[in-house]
């Protein structure tokens, strides 16, 4: 198993992220595909100092991409949406 | 809204500062808006054109907004100074000690230094004294012109069976000696005492008959630009293939018709005097406006502000092109003609802000007009390449100055000699 700062990937910065963010507060990261919502939770709570209150994960399926005759795949990978304690924030969603 | 604040710190004649305090609410709003005018263009990945937020937006792009904005309050800054304070600026200002913390959130500080028309009043334009001195056109003048003219036209005549003298054109074949070998002989053609080849050579070449070739052992002269080559000897072989000399024409009525539409010597001769003449008055007026500037400069110590003698040094500087080490000894050379110019056009400024003497459009239209009557062509044609060319302007400050310049001596008593 990884170790927990490898278990997140990094944060998901996108249009429907930041409209979510800004509606209900909820962050969104791009984790590793076999990390569990307890570690999520646990590491996101480590690395930022804040307190979890909910972590939904979905994964994002593989989308076909075709270049030329070659016909392949984006790997599928994994989005954890994290909700927090009031009062807490992560830096890199607030700008 | 707290407006922008100006103060005016310094003021010389030419020149003047002013600190400028741009309030903290005015620097946020031009942040806001140079935030949004990047939010509307930014294309940044996970986001479509235009709806990145702005949180986003202003991290990307902070060093961009930031120019932005200060672009944004130093342009409002500068309309608010100009609102404010009677100035009349002759060029754009120069911003200095910016003073912006970005961190801080506080006010935006800087200082505008500007070129400003200074104020001069003249107390007396008229009634000065002053002499036009059209010099007599003399024969010997129109001889020498005639000269000039025969040179031009006179052709070039072969010469055989003697040495040539100077002024004489020569062809010759330059080739240089080693030993036995003789190398690239090089055709030139020159004219003998001009100094296109070097005192020896030519004096060689004079001590020859057409068609003759000779050896001789050539030095280069101690000036020779050419620093490695100087007092060095060169073996070289001579070879003088042609000498023409300038069959200058007679002066007669042929030679006038040749030259141009002309019947006779007379004629012609009459011509050149004509035009030297009206050289003669041109000048005499040039001189005449000259004297009656340097006297209403004396009469009213008009001063040239040195902002400006250094501006128009500077502009001449451009325009001849003076390399960047050398403007220290072109501005001193040039200051008394650029601090002359100044005050010319001070003077000439006032003069038409004072009494009115701009040309109008009219007058304008009358000149173009008259300009392309002479030269066959439609005013209006002429018009939108004079605009195209952006001399129409100089043409209209043209019609301005003569306008000035015929009101002055009006004033004052001209004294022909």
């Amino acid at each position: 198993m990884p170790e927990q700062h490898h278990l997140i990937v990094g944060p998901v910065i996108t249009e429907k992220s930041s409209a979510a963010f800004q509606a209900r507060k909820e962050y969104a990261f791009r984790v590793q595909a076999q990390a569990t919502k307890p570690q999520i939770r646990a590491a996101i709570e480590a690395l930022f100092e804040v307190t979890v209150t909910d972590v939904r994960t979905l994964v994002v399926r593989a989308k076909r991409k075709s270049y030329g005759r070659y016909v392949g795949r984006r790997p599928a990978w994994k989005k954890a949406i994290v909700t927090l304690k009031e009062g807490d924030a992560i830096q890199v969603f607030e700008g | 809204m707290t407006a922008i604040q100006v103060r005016k710190t310094a003021e010389e004649p030419g020149a003047a500062s002013l600190a400028v305090t741009v309030p903290v609410e005015q620097v946020q709003e031009a942040e806001a808006r140079a935030t949004s005018a990047y939010q509307r263009r930014a294309r940044l990945p996970g986001f479509r054109k235009g709806k990145a937020p702005a949180a986003l937006v202003r991290k990307q792009f902070a060093e961009d907004i930031r120019q932005q904005a200060l672009e944004d309050l130093i342009r409002e800054s500068w309309k608010a100074a100009l609102a404010q304070e009677a100035l009349q600026p002759v060029a754009d200002p120069h911003v200095h000690n910016l003073k912006w913390d970005v961190g801080a959130g506080g006010p935006v500080t800087f200082e505008f230094h500007v070129e400003v028309k200074p104020e001069i009043g003249l107390e007396r334009i008229g009634k000065f004294h002053l002499k036009r001195t059209v010099p007599k056109v003399t024969e010997e003048q129109v001889l020498a012109q005639l000269t000039a003219l025969r040179e031009q036209k006179a052709p070039w005549v072969p010469v055989a069976g003697e040495k040539p003298a100077l002024k004489d054109l020569v062809q010759v074949t330059i080739a240089t000696r080693e030993a036995d070998d003789v190398k690239d002989p090089q055709p030139y053609q020159l004219v003998l005492g001009e100094g296109r080849a070097i005192p020896e050579v030519e004096e060689r070449i004079m001590g020859m008959l057409p068609g003759e070739t000779v050896d001789a052992t050539v030095r280069f002269p101690p000036d020779f630009p050419e620093e490695a080559k100087r007092g060095q000897a060169r073996a070289i072989r001579l070879s003088l293939q042609e000498v023409k000399r300038q069959h200058l024409p007679e002066l007669d009525d042929a030679f006038a018709r040749e030259v141009g539409d002309f019947e006779s010597l007379d004629a012609l001769r009459k011509a050149v005097r004509e035009d030297l003449e009206k050289e003669a008055e041109r000048e005499a007026d040039a001189r005449l406006r000259r004297d009656l500037i340097e006297q209403i400069v004396q009469a009213n110590r008009v001063a040239a502000p040195r902002p400006l003698v250094e501006r128009a040094v500077y502009v001449y500087a451009q325009a001849y092109g003076v390399p960047e080490d050398r403007l220290a000894e072109f501005a001193q050379e040039f200051r008394p003609v650029a601090e002359a110019q100044v005050r010319r056009d001070l003077v000439l400024d006032w003069m038409v802000e004072h009494h009115g003497l701009r040309a109008t459009a009219a007058e304008l239209d009358a000149r173009l007009q008259e300009i392309a009557a002479r030269g066959g062509k439609p005013a209006a044609e002429l018009r939108a390449s004079l605009e195209k060319a952006k001399r129409l302007r100089d043409l209209e400050r043209g019609l301005t100055e003569e306008k000035v310049f015929t009101f002055l001596l009006s004033q004052s008593t001209v004294e022909s000699a």
